[in-house]
């Protein structure tokens, strides 16, 4: 009984003890990452893969609704509770947060990024180092029903002229060629600089980010005026529809095209998946001059400079994670988003988006001079002008060319 | 007497700390916070007057402050005619004696009011869709088609249809409490109206009226005060932005815009210039509320 009672007191005692010397498996440290929209559905995968590689950690995904995230974070962070991790805006996010120390550089504490595309480390970059690794690179395009241009045996346009004929064909025939959306935010993101990426010379965009071409010239006028020329093939009671509302109708086969961008690929496949649709570029005005694709930095994967200890050892880990070009696969073939991670090839992506990747390495445009470009890192923004006086033109409120003397003048006020 | 008042005062007590640290304090900060320049993040920068200066000499923010007044005033004039005046009307049927049904229609009428403001912009936002709503889809199945509009997507409409839905949504409190200001009207003077040779349309004109003065103005008073506040809606019918084109743009969207900003204007203004517009607009509302209990003070009759 007694030499029992020992081994019973024994086994107790190294039980205790255990832990402190390590034997017992390792707590598991807790990461909290923020995002906006849905990201436990977009970031499922990269998930996965985190605590796979690195069991220790514990990913916990939280998703805040868009049009709040700026709020909620901002306030979060100077309120000391913010995230371990979280997904920044671009730029003047980034440099708001860099000058208030809630970032830290990462050029030493993330390797990886001496071989990402320098424009997009712009974008989340102050005083020349990068405080958040660029997330997205987001293409847009126009997506169009398969099913219905081959219905009426149309092809893919390769000019402007085609181009209308393609719309007055599906018109014809009592398609509507365009659902659209009445958003200012998806008019100044998507659908201008679908069309801008083709019309708009490189020569042009470089003059202008040099304050020696003004958005005044024909180039720009030329640009607003032939989104304006599509107005007459859009859906029926656009002016009422948001964002989502023209995305539905697209998918449920009530218009033949969309503008749109590659993040809206899982939907398209999820909410419908007998919908075949494919994407193509907006087509030049002249013959010769090829069509090109927009792309821009959608925000930045940063961590919280409070972190100390485990925590900050961990959020490290992840954050190196999405910094690589496994992460980078991961999301194109979950989520259709491409990174800028160096060797992204992309072969298990859905085949649109490995369309729009190829489009990307051999037809992007070489200088964002609107949405996600350097003038939209100071106030009043570009996207907020082209979204606001873009929606007038197409409301019929104002002319092209009013509406880029708007934008010329209110954008040589920015601070 | 000393002591009642010492008790009294230590009752008040948590009441007033509750208050002062969730009204009184945030307050105060905000109105510290216009007087800086301050994106809400970093160090805050003393600037004095000068956001109040940009907010009425920037053309920009000046042009959209003046545009989201006007539309708040609107749907004050708007929701006085159609919310508080017709509600009074309402509430006189419904205080009607030998009323079959009253309490079905009293919750019929109240029930909007006490649905959340967001949950019922949201179902309005569908029904008033212009391709998928059952507005539009109800004016086609009965030869209507040609009155099937982009409601809230149109420059000319878009107003005029929300505030139809705030009217709907305000009416029934206002019903409400007319209707319990009408019934707490002694019959006596109704009576005493009667035996002098009165219609009912001169009891109502004579006798109710002047007695129902001070809680029409009290409602008046409030309709100003929800009208100028309104926000969450506003958001779930047209967003932030006040689409279209700003045509329903109010106070209080235009405030958390330049407050905290839009997808494609993140930081917006900054809060200092956010807390500037809503200081201003507090100082607004509290006058204009002064004049209004001075009136309703008057206001009171007597038989």
């Amino acid at each position: 009984m007694k030499i029992r009672s020992w081994i019973f007191f024994l086994g107790l005692f190294l039980a205790l003890l255990g832990p402190s010397m390590g034997w017992a498996s390792e707590e598991k440290v807790e990461i909290v990452w923020w995002s906006w929209g849905k990201p436990e559905e977009v970031f499922g995968g990269l998930e996965t893969a985190i605590e796979a590689a690195y069991p220790q950690i514990d990913l916990v995904i939280r998703g805040i609704k868009a049009t709040e995230y700026n709020a909620v974070l901002t306030a979060a962070l100077q309120g000391g509770r913010g995230p371990d991790l979280f997904t920044t805006r671009i730029n003047p996010m980034p440099t708001q947060f860099a000058q208030a120390g809630f970032v830290e550089p990462l050029d030493t504490l993330v390797p990886i990024l001496r071989y990402y595309n320098p424009p997009a480390l712009e974008a989340v970059s102050f005083e020349g180092q990068p405080y958040a690794v660029p997330s997205a690179c987001t293409l847009s395009a126009i997506f169009y029903n398969k099913q219905i241009f081959e219905e009426y045996d149309l092809s893919v346009p390769r000019t402007w002229a085609e181009f209308i004929e393609v719309c007055e064909a599906l018109k014809g025939h009592g398609v509507t060629p365009f659902s659209m959306y009445s958003a200012e935010w998806a008019i100044a993101s998507i659908f201008y600089p679908v069309i801008a990426a083709t019309t708009l010379p490189e020569s042009w965009r470089q003059r202008l980010l040099k304050n020696e071409a003004s958005f005044t010239d024909p180039e720009f006028v030329n640009t607003l005026q032939l989104g304006l020329a599509l107005k007459p093939y859009f859906l029926d009671g656009w002016e009422g529809l948001t964002y989502d509302d023209a995305v539905s109708l697209f998918i449920n086969g009530e218009a033949a095209m969309i503008f749109d961008g590659c993040w809206m690929i899982p939907f398209y496949r999820k909410l419908n998946p007998e919908l075949e649709f494919d994407a193509f570029l907006f087509p030049p005005v002249e013959e010769g001059i090829g069509p090109r694709i927009p792309w821009r930095v959608d925000g930045g994967f940063a961590f919280n400079a409070g972190l100390t200890g485990r925590k900050r050892e961990a959020a490290l880990l992840s954050l190196n994670f999405l910094a690589s070009s496994v992460a980078g696969e991961i999301l194109a073939r979950d989520a259709s988003i491409v990174t800028w991670a160096p060797g992204v090839t992309g072969t298990l992506a859905d085949p649109v988006l490995q369309k729009l990747m190829a489009w990307r390495n051999e037809r992007a445009v070489g200088t964002v001079v609107l949405r996600g470009g350097p003038l939209d890192w100071k106030t009043p923004t570009i996207s907020s002008l082209l979204g606001k006086y873009a929606m007038q033109l197409l409301f019929g409120t104002i002319t092209p060319d009013e509406a880029a003397q708007q934008i010329q003048h209110d954008i040589s006020r920015q601070e | 007497m000393k002591t009642r008042r010492k008790s009294a005062l230590l009752l008040l007590l948590p009441g007033f700390i509750f208050y002062s640290m969730f009204v009184v304090y945030p307050y105060v900060n905000s109105i510290c916070y216009s007087f800086t320049d301050w994106m809400g993040v970093g160090p805050k920068k003393f600037i004095g007057f000068s956001n109040y200066m940009k907010l009425f000499t920037d053309p920009l923010l000046s042009k959209e402050f003046w545009r989201a007044f006007s539309h708040s005033t609107i749907i004050f004039g708007a929701s006085t005619i159609f919310a508080v005046i017709l509600g009074l009307a309402l509430a006189f049927l419904l205080a009607a004696p030998r009323l079959k049904g009253r309490g079905f229609f009293r919750a019929l009428y109240f029930l909007p009011y006490i649905l959340p403001p967001v949950a019922y912009g949201f179902v309005w936002r569908y029904i008033l869709n212009p391709r998928i709503g059952s507005l539009n889809e109800i004016l086609k199945s009965i030869g209507l088609a040609a009155w099937a509009q982009p409601w809230l997507g149109s420059i000319e409409l878009a107003l005029p249809t929300v505030i139809g839905v705030w009217c709907m949504k305000q009416a029934g409190l206002y019903i409400l409490f007319f209707e319990a200001g009408i019934l707490s009207i002694p019959n006596i003077l109704r009576d005493a109206a009667l035996v002098d040779g009165c219609t009912r349309w001169q009891q109502i004109w004579y006798v109710e009226l002047p007695l129902l003065k001070p809680t029409f103005i009290t409602l008046v008073m409030f309709n100003f005060i929800n009208s100028f506040g309104a926000f969450d809606l506003l958001f779930a019918l047209t967003g932030i932005e006040g689409r279209p084109l700003g045509t329903t743009d109010v106070l209080a969207t235009f405030f958390y815009r330049t407050a905290f900003g839009t997808t494609t204007h993140p930081f917006g203004w900054g809060l200092g210039m956010g807390a500037a517009v809503a200081c201003v607009v507090a100082l607004f509302l509290v006058s204009v509320s002064f004049v209004f209990i001075v009136i309703r003070q008057r206001s009171y009759v007597e038989y």
